[in-house]
């Protein structure tokens, strides 16, 4: 009996890897999360696929472009499909966050009358986007022709309440004490803009997707998590995780499906 | 015939007759070493023991949760070798063999072994070689290992792991008696390729006393352990597990006194063979 999440994860694939499709999968904690089971826990209860699972919780996207673990195996294993889990920790950061990053807070002061869009640090957030779609370009590249599925999580809720293992807490929270911070405090407002910027998630990762169809696939999971199923600021329990879990496997299915038949050589403009 | 005869009987039958089992040879390799030889509450000799394991999985579901592969089969063997004055206290090496059968009875389409409830019957047998009188002893196991996960209480967020057992052993000749363990653990992490455990446990016996009376069932001892955890993979799928632990043992006052522990293990863990 192993004793580490990652010697069970690699004992569970050697024992599938050579019945079932085997995915290459890396991520943060919506496919690594140790507390209760995870989006990739539940793709693996369905049976379908052998995973070959890299990444924990708390990983950004840039890890996981620089450490490559999800590049060395898919070298080795040669899977149909990759999954990544990556971004949500890249903005979701004490130092992002709260300017310790030396490039000011993610939200401005409020005053009367100002919105969503006006409470967002536009240039502080673009440049994030800017920067995950490149690290996104970057793993399709390095994949070369292997079909890659990522989310754009979903609509969390500024809630206070940070990451607890074993009680303790362990990260967070940060988002909603920095709006408060920035005398943002109404609760509704709150949601709204934290639903903006996962809309603008979600709208790069569709950009990215229309400029590599077939080889960059998007999952929309926005609107899967109900408001009693989220733990904390950026972990849902495990009746969202198991919700999320039921639309992402149904975007991977379809993207095992359209790999089987063969794959589709349209690159950046071929397809319009 | 004997108890454990009989087990080991039912156990090749339950192998024999079992539905379509996977087999597979996922074994671990362990070796340790503690700063106080204490076996079941007793401190079979002063100072230090080397503490050694292979661990075969003959069949059965290992670490997948494929429906139709919810048991297992597993040979273990165990040493205890104590590395102090072994002169006078090399009468306290012991070896175990044991042949164990699990079947998962709960969330049995989980990913992991941690994560299932599975109940478990072991037959040994135990030597001492250099032993004065008595040198084996069968010994019969039966446990029921869980998983439970607390996510909230009310409207808080808790997050905690708990990894409970009950054992129930019953000795044949050492002891002629039963011994019976329960506890829970939790597991903190991972963190990197670091983690946390800390596990209680408390036992209670009908077991002879260190000076050899015979004694009525009752407590036994409390043991209780942190621990830190290490992992790390190596070639392609095995991994290289270290643990420190820091422990306590508060046995029953005619059992032994309250001791307490440093352990050190290493173990390796992956496949070596795969056969259908």
């Amino acid at each position: 009996m192993p004793d580490s999440q990652q010697a069970e994860w690699d004992e569970a694939y050697e024992y599938q890897k050579d019945d079932l499709p085997r995915l290459v999968v890396e991520g943060d904690s919506w496919f690594a999360y140790p507390m209760w089971r995870n989006m990739i826990d539940f793709i693996g209860i369905a049976d379908r696929y052998a995973l070959c699972r890299r990444g924990e919780s708390g990983r950004l996207l840039r890890q996981i472009v620089d450490d490559g673990m999800y590049l060395a195996a898919a070298r080795a294993e040669r899977p149909v499909v990759v999954l990544i889990s990556g971004s949500g920790n890249d903005f979701v950061n004490k130092r992002f966050v709260t300017g310790a990053d030396g490039d000011g807070l993610l939200f401005e002061e409020y005053f009367d009358g100002m919105g969503p869009g006006d409470l967002v640090n536009t240039r502080k957030w673009e440049r994030k986007l800017d920067e995950l779609a490149g690290h996104f370009e970057t793993i399709v590249k390095r994949l070369d022709g292997v079909p890659m599925v990522t989310h754009g999580y979903d609509y969390s809720i500024p809630s206070g309440k940070g990451a607890m293992y074993d009680g303790l807490h362990v990260a967070g929270p940060w988002i909603q004490p920095t709006m408060i911070r920035q005398d943002i405090t109404d609760p509704n407002l709150q949601l709204r803009i934290v639903a903006l910027m996962i809309d603008s998630l979600n709208e790069m990762m569709a950009g990215v997707q229309n400029m590599h169809p077939g080889r960059f696939v998007h999952a929309d999971l926005r609107g899967s998590v109900a408001t009693k199923d989220w733990a904390n600021e950026i972990h849902p329990y495990e009746a969202g995780f198991r919700e999320l879990a039921k639309r992402y496997l149904h975007v991977v299915n379809a993207t095992v499906a359209q790999a089987a038949a063969g794959p589709l050589l349209a690159t950046r403009g071929d397809d319009r | 015939m004997t108890g454990p005869r009989c087990v080991g009987v039912a156990l090749f039958l339950s192998l024999c007759t079992a539905p379509s089992l996977r087999a597979q040879a996922v074994d671990s390799v362990t070796v340790g070493a503690s700063s106080r030889y204490l076996w079941r509450g007793y401190e079979l000799a002063g100072g230090a023991v080397v503490r050694s394991s292979v661990s075969f999985a003959l069949a059965g579901f290992a670490a997948t949760h494929r429906v139709g592969e919810r048991q297992s089969v597993t040979f273990d063997v165990l040493g205890w070798n104590v590395v102090e004055q072994r002169a006078t206290r090399r009468a306290a090496d012991q070896y175990q063999a044991s042949l164990g059968y699990s079947r998962c009875v709960d969330m049995c389409d989980e990913l992991t072994w941690a994560r299932r409830t599975t109940l478990t019957v072991n037959a040994s047998e135990y030597w001492q070689p250099d032993a004065v009188g008595n040198r084996t002893t069968e010994e019969v196991e039966l446990s029921l290992r869980r998983f439970d996960r607390i996510e909230r209480a009310g409207e808080r967020q808790l997050g905690i792991n708990l990894s409970s057992f009950v054992t129930v052993d019953h000795d044949f000749s050492r002891f002629t008696g039963s011994y019976v363990r329960g506890g829970t653990g939790s597991y903190l992490g991972p963190f990197g390729n670091f983690g946390a455990t800390l596990d209680a446990a408390v036992s209670f016996s009908d077991w002879r006393s260190r000076a050899g009376a015979d004694r009525t069932f009752g407590y036994h001892a409390v043991d209780l352990a942190i621990g830190v955890d290490h992992d790390r993979r190596f070639g392609d799928r095995r991994h290289l597990s270290t643990r420190l632990t820091l422990g306590t043992e508060l046995p029953a006052r005619d059992i032994g006194a309250v001791t307490g522990v440093v352990g050190l293990r290493f173990k390796v863990s992956g496949p070596v063979y795969r056969f259908r």
